[in-house]
């Protein structure tokens, strides 16, 4: 599976997550680069000091919701100010184990998310949702 | 390692084991079959070899037996046997020898076999020979030949045998041996398998073993710990239940009527009231529709409870409910909707009481009031007459005023019968009239009359037919309204007035005659008032002609009876001179024109001064109109006694200073006293008096004599035949120039039933459910009943005469100026309710100055003291209380169902986590299960091992904390202690002792307001313990951590502050999940987001509430509010 998918970044606190979702792109060669924040504020701070530098961006986001400090809601009402600025189009996923009607409902609100994805996210799907932009 | 894997390679590996043994198994059994084979093929051989050597033997003894046979030297040979035998031994030598050929055959046996074989030709050869020839020589020969070669061919068959018993005995030494080598190896070769091979994957498969049952005992327990939730929830479902059942019990037991109804309006729960109040004793009311147990309920009232079941608030304090059995019964009621939860309505409570029969009660009061107004008015009375000649209706004045039309109005019968109210009361009048006018029956009737200004007003009318001259000539009578006293005095000043005219005025008549009864003088008066001249009569006529022939008859009776003599023959004239009697009496005059009028005479004799007489002189005055006058007066007096007598009014003159009594007829009446003829002074007056009441009528009277005023007063008196009565007293004081007082007088009026009206009245407003008050036109309070009495605790004597302000919270009188309402009360008085409405509570003050909630409702009075205002207090402080009572009872409701939807909400937030945080290290594991799958290198997988570690740990404890939180859902009454704040704050410092030493903590307390509380103590420490702690956890790293903790009472409730200046949280960014699982809002390497979780349940678990106040990088302040939590 060949891919020109240069960035994934992985927005979650879950370290085991973070390690399992990076190494199954790793496995499968998904991605070139994997980008591991543990919340939403260092993600933001990571796209604002990027936002020019395209080939830095990440093109998918995999962005949970529970998380401290900043989380996936408060960075997308974040992100949604910051959007214009970014120089790169951007794909971004939910992914929660929350199976929290709420959840779901507001993340459908929310035309900047493409998909809400329940974990644990399987490679195939991993794979499909990067295909769907190559 | 994948199970399957591990399954697979175990499988692989084992089959490999397996083969080798078979392997081997059968190698051995190939190694022995072969031994056996070659064995079994030399033992073969060496047996055909021995029938080799055994058939020669035989083929020797064919010679033998032939010998023997035929003794002679002649060899015989028994050619056929030994043919047999040569074929066979033949055969068998070539079987020999392809056996000997075979490999499998013993070397040296082959080569005995082949040592063998010329031998065997050559015998063959010869027994050929044998047969082929018969030269017995030749065959002897041959037979020798046979019989030399036969030992050679023994030794061989012989040596085979030999070396054949030992190569078997060699074979078996040495595959014996062959099996020896080949077992060791083969265990080698089974032992080298099983360590390299076998025994690595058997340690994974034991140590996946041991995995798998710690895995086993974990879901065991997990799911142990499921069962308890399960159960949990369920004990939690049957506490709803039984709370719900509770709701229903409250309400069936309530002492007012209070249905619960469902969305459906189906009764849930009735009060025992309600089944009373509508009288469904013995139905079936659960579950049944409201509209089904009230058909009777109209569309108007459904349309209402649907708005109700919408939110509404429907109440009503007084409204008819007419029942489908045509009753109607009275009820006021409140319909609200109770909720399920916040938002969502679950059906009605309908609160309602049936005040029918207070209703009832105060209809029926209010027309005994009504009565009571009426008899109490001091009746105005008016005459009438009505001259059926004219048709003309002559009222009195008091008629024009009750009528309510001008005095000059003309009114005939006709107009008269059309003042009466149409319908029953002009037709009662019609009739009654009739009556008079055809039957001359007199008439006394109550109607409704409706004034000229459109009042109406109820009449009583007497009528009493007229008739002259046997001619009905009309109807006069009596009108009564209201003030029949005050009107019949202005009636008694009219006629004495009308007397007085009539005295002072007409001409008189002087007439002389002579002795002979000559008229000798005769004035113009006489001229004018007979028709006659002067001249016409003197000298000529007698007086006589002027009068009726009956009177002078009449007077010469009269005058025979004052001299005691016959009347027969008497002479009444000489009566007069020798009596020197002057007579006055009214004498009938006839005009010379024929008529009569009549007139007052005076006769007088006239003698001289000698004594001789001169004749009589007679002074006449025409009393026409005084006669008219009088009669008019007797028909006024007839009226007076008579409306006195309705009235039961009487009147009185004094004479002050000659102490002379004059009393109306009636006045004797009232009195009993028969005689009406005794002469009366005040001290007869006087003596009637009740004794109890002598001082305060010698006080009234000393007061008119003083003040020149005399004030109405009611006092008892003994009547002659000793009946008690009340009379009331009105007067007036007359002065002469000097201003002494020298008459009294007025009327008294017997009110002794009104009196009794008045206990009666007092009896009604005793028995009044409500206090009642009762207040003159100036606001100073006159009467009060017991129950009043009772209400603001004074006495009567206490409030009489004082203002009404005294029972009223001095706050309406300065705010609303209630002195300036009354003054609008007075001028427009009609029944007003006050208090009535909802929305303001009025209040009365008691002697003590305590409030009381009040309703009140005023009624306007008209009695003889004026108008008064009765006005019916009601506390409400039970009614209050019962309201109260209800709110409360819905408030409770509501906060049971604020309890439940919290408790629902925790559920829901109880089935959130375990999805999301029990889902969150499941989907790790699968995530990371896969990855092993796709692994490898063993690093690889050590450090996914490593990994699952993390995520079985994560998984541990969180239902570690799930069942923490369950656990906190029961606690018992029991389990309620008194805490020490401080013992529990020592004994959280003693537990972070470490971090608090480390990180350089200040921990200042101050327990000085409260101390203890009654709470569970652990939830007390671990409230304690996660609030300190987190101060400490999250301290700013600029400053060392300060914590303050105190405990205060705000709005009677405990609270608990524990304040620190540590990082602080963002709270508009976290405020919402600030007391979320797994929420965490720094990154900290601590940070769990447990601590604040369980603290928040135990906090609610015990009904209480927690918040907390925030700024960034200055610090917060977490505040616990115990609820209703007693502090020692």
């Amino acid at each position: 599976m060949n891919s020109n998918v240069q960035n994934i970044c992985i927005i979650d606190d879950d370290s085991i997550y973070q390690y399992a979702i990076t190494a199954t792109i790793k496995a499968y060669k998904l991605a070139e680069n994997v980008l591991v924040f543990s919340d939403g504020e260092e993600a933001l701070d990571f796209i604002k000091e990027n936002a020019g530098a395209c080939e830095n961006l990440p093109d998918i986001i995999l962005l949970d919701i529970n998380m401290p400090v900043m989380d996936g809601f408060q960075f997308m009402d974040e992100y949604k100010l910051i959007k214009p600025k970014v120089g790169k189009k951007i794909l971004v996923y939910m992914v929660s184990s929350s199976v929290d009607p709420h959840d779901v409902e507001k993340a459908k609100q929310i035309s900047e998310i493409s998909d809400y994805i329940i974990k644990p996210i399987r490679p195939k799907e991993l794979a499909s949702i990067i295909s769907s932009i190559v | 390692m994948p199970i399957h894997k591990l399954t697979k390679s175990i499988k692989s590996r084992y089959l490999l084991f397996l083969g080798t043994i078979i392997f081997i198994i059968v190698a051995v059994l190939f190694i022995v079959q072969r031994s056996i084979n070659i064995q079994s093929s030399n033992t073969q051989l060496i047996q055909i070899a021995d029938n080799q050597s055994f058939l020669l033997q035989q083929m020797i003894a064919t010679k033998a037996a032939f010998e023997i046979n035929k003794p002679s030297d002649k060899i015989f040979i028994d050619k056929e046997q030994l043919q047999l035998y040569t074929s066979e031994f033949k055969s068998f030598q070539e079987q020999l020898e392809n056996r000997a050929n075979n490999s499998l055959t013993n070397l040296t046996i082959r080569e005995l076999v082949t040592e063998s074989t010329p031998f065997a030709n050559d015998i063959i050869e010869a027994a050929n020979t044998i047969f082929k020839s018969d030269d017995s020589t030749q065959i002897s020969n041959a037979f020798t030949k046979i019989q030399n070669l036969e030992p050679q061919y023994s030794i061989l068959v012989n040596r085979a045998t030999k070396h054949h018993l030992i190569s078997e005995k060699q074979g078996l030494l040495n595959l014996s041996r062959t099996i020896y080598i080949f077992a060791g190896i083969s265990i080698l070769i089974l032992l080298a398998e099983y360590y390299l091979i076998l025994t690595p994957t058997l340690n994974q498969l034991f140590k996946k073993n041991k995995e798998l049952l710690q895995t086993n005992k974990e879901l065991a327990l997990s799911e142990s710990k499921n069962i308890a939730n399960i159960k949990e929830l369920e004990k939690l479902k049957i506490d709803l239940e039984a709370k719900d059942e509770h709701n229903k019990i409250f309400i069936e037991q309530a002492p007012t009527a209070i249905a619960m109804l469902d969305n459906n309006m189906k009764y849930i729960a009735v009060s025992q009231q309600w089944i009373k109040d509508y009288k469904m004793e013995g139905q079936q009311i659960i579950g049944r529709s409201h509209y089904e147990l009230f058909p009777e309920i109209g569309d108007d009232w459904k349309a209402n409870h649907q708005k109700c079941l919408q939110g509404a608030i429907d109440t009503c304090d007084e409204a008819p409910f007419k029942r489908a059995d045509g009753s109607i019964q009275y009820i006021y009621w409140d319909v609200r909707p109770w909720y399920i939860s916040k938002d969502k309505i679950g059906g009605l409570i309908m609160h309602t009481g049936d005040i029918t029969k207070a209703k009832e009660r105060d209809l029926e009061k209010n027309r005994i009031q009504e009565i009571l107004n009426q008899t109490n008015e001091i009746a105005r009375i008016g005459t009438w007459e009505a001259d059926w000649e004219q048709n003309k209706v002559t009222w009195s004045k008091i008629v024009y005023d009750m009528h309510d039309v001008p005095y000059d109005t003309e009114i005939s019968i006709e107009t008269n019968i059309n003042f009466y109210k149409e319908g029953k009361s002009r037709d009662t009048i019609k009739r009654v009239v009739n009556e008079a006018v055809t039957n001359g029956t007199p008439y006394d009737v109550e109607v409704e009359v409706i004034t000229g200004s459109g009042a109406e007003i109820w009449a009583r009318v007497i009528g009493q037919p007229e008739f002259r001259d046997n001619k009905f000539i009309g109807i006069l009578g009596v009108f009564q309204d209201i003030t029949s006293f005050k009107s019949t005095q202005i009636a008694l000043n009219k006629a004495n007035n009308e007397l007085n005219a009539v005295v002072n005025s007409g001409p008189i008549s002087i007439i002389s005659s002579n002795t002979e009864g000559k008229i000798r003088h005769f004035n113009r008066g006489a001229e004018k008032m007979l028709g006659y001249k002067a001249e016409e009569v003197i000298g000529i006529e007698t007086p006589e002609l002027f009068h009726v022939q009956e009177e002078m008859e009449q007077f010469s009776i009269d005058m025979a009876a004052k001299l005691k003599q016959n009347p027969e023959e008497f002479d009444p004239y000489n009566a007069l001179f020798e009596l020197h009697y002057t007579d006055t009496r009214e004498w009938t005059y006839v005009r010379k024109d024929g008529s009569t009028f009549p007139v007052l005479l005076t006769i007088t004799a006239i003698i001289d001064e000698k004594g001789e007489k001169i004749g009589l002189l007679g002074m006449a005055v025409d009393i026409t109109d005084r006669k008219q006058a009088e009669n008019e007066l007797a028909k006024k007096n007839y009226l007076l006694n008579f409306a006195e007598e309705l009235t039961m009014i009487g009147h009185w003159q004094w004479d002050v200073n000659a102490d002379k009594v004059i009393w109306s007829n009636n006045l004797y009446k009232m009195f009993d006293i028969d005689d009406t003829s005794i002469n009366l002074m005040f001290q007869s007056y006087f003596n009637y008096v009740h004794p109890e009441d002598k001082k305060l009528v010698t006080e009234y009277f000393e007061k008119a004599a003083k003040e020149k005023q005399f004030y109405k007063f009611t006092h008892r008196i003994i009547t002659e035949k000793g009946i008690q009565k009340t009379v009331q007293l009105l007067g007036e004081v007359i002065t002469n120039d000097k201003g002494e007082v020298i008459e009294m007088f007025g009327t008294g009026q017997d009110v002794t039933e009104q009196k009794m009206d008045e206990n009666k009245f007092r009896g009604l407003l005793e028995s009044a459910p409500d206090a009642m008050v009762i207040v003159n036109e100036s606001g100073k309070i006159q009467l009060i009943n017991k129950q009043a009495e009772r209400l603001f605790g004074y006495k009567i004597d206490e409030l009489y005469n004082k203002p009404v302000e005294v029972l009223i919270p001095e706050r309406y009188s300065r705010a609303d100026n209630h002195q300036k309402q009354r003054n609008a009360f007075f001028a427009y008085p009609k029944v007003r309710a006050m208090g009535a409405n909802k929305t303001e509570v009025l209040y009365g003050k008691d002697k003590n100055g305590k409030e009381i909630p009040v309703q009140v409702s005023l009624s306007p009075l008209r009695t003889e003291e004026g108008l008064l205002v009765s006005a019916a207090i009601r506390d409400i402080t039970e009614q209050l209380k019962a309201e109260q009572k209800i709110i409360q009872a819905k408030e409770n409701l509501e906060v049971l169902t604020e309890h439940l939807s919290t408790q629902n909400e925790q559920l829901a937030d109880f089935a959130h986590i375990t999805s999301h945080n029990l889902r969150a290290p499941v989907s790790n594991l699968n995530a990371l299960l896969h990855l092993y799958d796709i692994s490898e290198s063993i690093e690889e997988k050590e450090v996914l091992f490593e990994k699952f570690e993390t995520v079985i740990d994560h998984l541990t404890s969180t239902l570690n904390t799930l069942i923490e939180a369950l656990k906190t859902r029961t606690v018992s009454e029991k389990e309620l202690k008194v805490v020490a704040f401080q013992e529990i704050l020592d004994k959280t410092k003693e537990i972070l002792s470490g971090q608090i030493i480390n990180t350089g903590t200040t921990i200042i307390s101050d327990f000085s307001e409260v101390s203890k509380i009654i709470y569970h103590k652990t939830y007390l420490e671990s409230i304690f313990l996660n609030l300190v702690s987190n101060a400490i956890k999250y301290r700013s790293p600029n400053r060392n951590p300060e914590i303050y903790i105190k405990t205060a009472v705000e709005n009677e409730k405990i609270i608990l502050t524990v304040s620190d200046n540590g990082l602080g949280i963002d709270l508009k960014k976290h405020g919402h999940k600030l007391f979320g699982l797994n929420k965490t809002f720094h990154r900290h390497p601590d940070a769990k987001g447990v601590g604040l979780y369980l603290t928040k349940i135990q906090v609610e678990t015990m009904g209480d509430t927690i918040f907390a106040n925030s700024k960034v990088n200055e610090g917060s302040v977490f505040t616990v509010i115990f609820n209703n939590k007693k502090h020692e």
